[in-house]
C-alpha cells in the first residue's frame, strides 16, 4: 500500500504539463489576435488617420521597451538553463533580473500612458472625443491592446516570483523544473505578443 | 519518465545569447526599415522582421525545435490556424 502511494506521489507527467501550458498559451494568443485583426481592418479603412495617430506615439519608448522585453526573455531562458544544471543561485539571479526588467517595461509604459492621458487622449477624455474617427479607433485599440499586454506583464512577474519562491525552497530543482519552465514559457509569450504590438502601433501605420 | 527527462535536449548559454543578439539587431533593422520611404516595404518589412523574431523566440527560447510528438503538432497546427484566419480576414477586407 505504502509503496503504491509513494509511486503515485512521485509520478510527474512532464509532457502533459508542457502540453497543458501550450494549449493555454494558444488561447492567450487568440485573445490578442482579435484586437490585431480589428487593427488591420480599421487601418485599411482609415490609413491616413492611423498614420497621423501612430506618429503621435513615441517610437523611442517603444524601441527601448522592445529591447528591455527581449533582454528579459533571454534572462528567463537562462534561468531555466541554469536550474537544469543545478545552479539554484544563478537561477534566482536570472529570475530577479527578468522580473526587474518587466518592472522597467511597466514604468516606461506608465510614462507613455500618462503623457497621452495628460493631453486628454484616452477613451472618455476631452481631446479623445474630438479626434477624427480613425484616430479615435487607433487610440482605443492602442489603450486596449497595450493595457491588456501590461496586465499580462504583471501576471508574468507574479508567476515568475512564485517560481522563484519554489526554486528557493527546493520544490523546483534540477530534476523537477517544469513549473519554472512553464512560467518562463508564459513570459516568452508576453514577449512574442509585444514583438507584434510594437510594429503594429509604432512602425507600420 | 526520468529517461525522457534526461533525454531532453539542453540548449547552451551561448546559443541563447547569440539569439538575443540577433533579436536586438532585428529590432534595430525593423525601426530602420520603417523609416525608409519605400512604399509597401514600410509595412511588410517590419511585420516580416517581427515574424522572424517570433520564430526565433518560439524555436530557441521556448524550445519548440526540441519539442516532439503531440505537443509539437498541437503548437504548429494552432499557429497555422491563426495564420490562415488572419490571411482570410485580411484578403476579405483588403480586396472587398
Amino acid at each position: 500500500m505504502n509503496e503504491t502511494f509513494e509511486k503515485t506521489a512521485l509520478h510527474r507527467d512532464y509532457a502533459a504539463s508542457k502540453l497543458g501550458m501550450w494549449l493555454f498559451l494558444l488561447t492567450e494568443l487568440g485573445l490578442f489576435f482579435g484586437p490585431l485583426l480589428l487593427y488591420v481592418m480599421h487601418d485599411i479603412r482609415h490609413p491616413e488617420a492611423f498614420h497621423a495617430a501612430s506618429s503621435g506615439l513615441d517610437r523611442t519608448i517603444g524601441f527601448v521597451n522592445t529591447l528591455v522585453l527581449l533582454t528579459s526573455s533571454l534572462t528567463a531562458a537562462l534561468s531555466v538553463a541554469s536550474i537544469r544544471r543545478g545552479k539554484t543561485e544563478l537561477t534566482l539571479i536570472f529570475i530577479f533580473v527578468t522580473v526587474t526588467l518587466g518592472g522597467i517595461f511597466l514604468v516606461n509604459k506608465y510614462f507613455e500612458w500618462t503623457g497621452k492621458i495628460a493631453h486628454g487622449i484616452y477613451p472618455g477624455g476631452d481631446a479623445f472625443a474630438g479626434l477624427p474617427p480613425g484616430e479615435a479607433v487607433f487610440y482605443g485599440l492602442y489603450f486596449f491592446a497595450t493595457g491588456l499586454h501590461g496586465l499580462h506583464v504583471i501576471a508574468g512577474m507574479l508567476v515568475l516570483a512564485i517560481a522563484a519562491v519554489l526554486t528557493a525552497s527546493g520544490i523546483v530543482n534540477k530534476r523537477d523544473f517544469v513549473k519554472l519552465e512553464n512560467a518562463a514559457l508564459y513570459w516568452h509569450l508576453v514577449d512574442i505578443i509585444w514583438i507584434f504590438l510594437f510594429p503594429f502601433f509604432y512602425l507600420i501605420s | 519518465m526520468h529517461e525522457r527527462e534526461e533525454g531532453r535536449v539542453r540548449t547552451g548559454y551561448a546559443t541563447y545569447v547569440l539569439v538575443w543578439l540577433g533579436l536586438m539587431g532585428l529590432t534595430w533593422l525593423s525601426v530602420t526599415v520603417a523609416g525608409i520611404e519605400a512604399g509597401a516595404l514600410n509595412i511588410a518589412g517590419p511585420l516580416i522582421i517581427a515574424s522572424i523574431k517570433a520564430i526565433f523566440v518560439l524555436a530557441v527560447f521556448m524550445h519548440l525545435k526540441s519539442e516532439h510528438g503531440l505537443t509539437r503538432w498541437v503548437i504548429i497546427i494552432g499557429l497555422i490556424v491563426f495564420i490562415v484566419s488572419g490571411a482570410l480576414v485580411f484578403s476579405d477586407v483588403a480586396y472587398r
